[in-house]
């Protein structure tokens, strides 16, 4: 609504109009809490990429890399993580 | 840096909610923006107090399978919402599991009526022991089988969904003998694929979990099980990890542990051998104490049989008459395979004066195979003829079951014991336990049996066989009588109590929701 249109008196609005302009109103909540959740849910996993081009994020690689075989003895057991290839790790760390 | 724009994010929650409206029946209009897709389909859902609807509604707004909390907190949410806040409570209900993945620009495809088969761990590693031997054999009896359609299944890097597999991936579940592909391991996902990824839902379809799934995907298997309009069966090989824990690692009886909050919201249970399936029954038997019923068992012996492959090459090796008998151990090393005391039993054998080698093969942690390792060793030194390989290929595996005048099974605790059954499969006599599964295959004949928790009837068995011409030649004709089981007969087997007592179910769920 803007200022330069003419004010209307409450009383004298319709009802279906102010129907119209609560739900339009909703409408419009609904799309902003949408973006917002969108730009949250997605901020997060923008931190995370963030996070993984940092320096200290490279440099600790090799250690992630020992928990992802430490997660993997957790997942299939000790004998088939044992066996993970090396190959795996070698790849991950770009050899 | 954060996104500014959210286009591109809301066409794609767009995409999914349209698919998971048309699933539910629910009427949007092709010009409604996502808010009001999901506006709609929120109050749809919210009035139908049906967590299955609720479920497919956490994967169309977030891009990713449920875990059972995540359901609770959007079903919750949606019963405290009114239609006009249900979207909100939605989104609120869905903020957390959105937030811990990469799935924003997902896609999804409902797949609705069919089967799919979880082959996970076989289409991701190139690594091939027991369940993934059985899988290898199996799944590959299905396929261009116009009777048995179905889609091969794996799950996202981050356990989030299922995906089809790639090409290689499908090789390594499917042509484990004929490669199409070199071996090599699969690049690692990058954040923008796992975001972008075409995730496969399924809805009234039957799902067949081929192997044991790894702990991080219990949660999300648990919640379709439960909470979902499909059917899920699973093979079940054994409950090794928890009936012998004391032979394993804590982390594997943990982790069975998890599996189990899978196995007890399924609809059915396919034993490798009846003592497996006597193992799930016990389980079943616990749950009324939750108030849950549990699946049913059924027991699908595995097959016997060995490849054309194996078996043609077993045919071909010439077996070298001045060469010392060979004594044969076959399996992964574990405390509860016991070789410790086969290799206790060719010492006193040893110590006997009788000329023999015996073969151990198998890979193992370093913590398993130390100590044994080193005995090895210092018979050696002594003299003895034994070896221990740890990566050994299938033809030299099959060339020593070809030469051995016996192999030793003496193990505390199997689902099954697929190197009996492959031992006599390639006309070689074994010395196995008395009970259990392994008591199942030698049935079938060719088999000395003993109690594997006694050493001295260990040692005699294996003086016997080494020794005695006669008795050697008794088990010989056992098992020239024997038929051996295919892969194909396991398979026919298992789709049918496996897979077909469940579509009905779906369909039965279709009708209930409309």
């Amino acid at each position: 609504m803007s200022l330069s249109e003419p004010q209307s008196d409450p009383q004298n609005i319709p009802e279906g109009g102010a129907a119209q302009s609560a739900e339009d109103d909703l409408n419009e909540l609904r799309e902003a809490v949408l973006d917002d959740w969108l730009r949250v849910t997605s901020s997060v996993t923008d931190a995370v990429r963030e996070m993984q081009s940092t320096l200290s994020w490279r440099i600790t690689r090799p250690l992630r890399l020992v928990r992802m075989v430490q997660r993997k003895v957790d997942e299939f057991g000790v004998v088939p993580a044992a066996q993970l290839s090396a190959a795996a790790i070698a790849k991950r760390l770009g050899r | 840096m954060p996104r500014v724009d959210t286009t591109e994010l809301q066409r794609a929650l767009r995409a999914r909610l349209v698919r998971v409206a048309a699933t539910l029946g629910v009427t949007v209009g092709d010009t409604s923006t996502a808010a009001e897709v999901l506006d709609t389909l929120s109050r749809s859902v919210a009035s139908s107090h049906d967590d299955r609807q609720v479920w497919l509604l956490h994967i169309g707004i977030t891009g990713i399978f449920p875990e059972p909390d995540d359901l609770a907190r959007l079903s919750r949410a949606l019963v405290l919402s009114t239609p006009a806040t249900a979207m909100i409570s939605a989104l609120e209900g869905t903020i957390q599991a959105g937030s811990r993945s990469f799935s924003a620009l997902r896609s999804i495809e409902i797949v609705t009526g069919e089967v799919l088969v979880d082959v996970d761990f076989c289409a991701r590693w190139e690594h091939n022991t027991g369940i993934q031997r059985v899988v290898r054999h199996t799944v590959p009896e299905w396929q261009d089988d116009p009777d048995r359609p179905h889609r091969l299944v794996a799950w996202t890097v981050d356990n989030s969904g299922y995906v089809p597999l790639t090409e290689r991936q499908r090789d390594r579940v499917l042509h484990w003998n004929d490669r199409r592909f070199e071996k090599v391991v699969d690049d690692p996902v990058t954040n923008a694929e796992l975001e972008t990824a075409a995730i496969l839902v399924p809805w009234e379809s039957t799902l067949l979990l081929a192997e044991v799934p790894a702990d991080g995907v219990c949660p999300e298997i648990a919640c379709l099980a439960a909470d979902s309009p499909n059917t899920v069966s699973a093979i079940g090989y054994d409950a090794i990890p928890l009936i012998s824990a004391d032979t394993l690692p804590n982390a594997e009886s943990e982790r069975f542990a998890h599996y189990l909050s899978v196995v007890k919201h399924v609809d059915v249970v396919a034993g490798i051998s009846e003592s497996a399936s006597d193992e799930f029954r016990g389980f079943v038997d616990m749950l009324p104490s939750q108030g849950v019923e549990g699946p049913s068992v059924v027991a699908v012996s595995l097959a016997t049989e060995v490849s054309e492959i194996a078996r043609r090459a077993v045919a071909s090796v010439v077996v070298d008459p001045k060469e010392p008998p060979i004594i044969l151990s076959v399996g992964s090393h574990e405390p509860r395979k016991n070789q410790d005391a086969a290799l206790f039993a060719a010492e006193v054998l040893f110590r006997e004066g009788h000329d023999f080698r015996i073969v151990f093969i198998g890979g193992g942690s370093r913590q398993a195979t130390y100590r044994f390792d080193r005995k090895v060793a210092e018979l050696r030194k002594e003299g003895m003829r034994v070896e221990s390989h740890r990566r050994l290929g299938d033809e030299d595996l099959w060339s020593f079951f070809a030469r051995a005048r016996f192999s030793v099974f003496a193990s505390l605790h199997e689902g099954f014991g697929l190197p009996v059954a492959e031992s006599l499969a390639f006309g070689t006599p074994v010395l196995t336990s008395d009970f259990g599964s392994l008591d199942e295959v030698a049935a079938a004949g060719g088999c000395l049996q003993v109690d594997p928790r006694d050493d001295e009837q260990i040692v005699a068995a294996m003086r016997t066989l080494l020794t005695d011409d006669v008795a050697l030649s008794g088990l010989r004709r056992e098992i020239e009588g024997q038929t051996q089981k295919t892969w194909k007969t396991y398979a026919d087997e298992l789709w049918q109590a496996a897979v077909v007592p469940l579509a009905p179910a779906a369909a039965s769920a279709t009708e209930s929701l409309r």
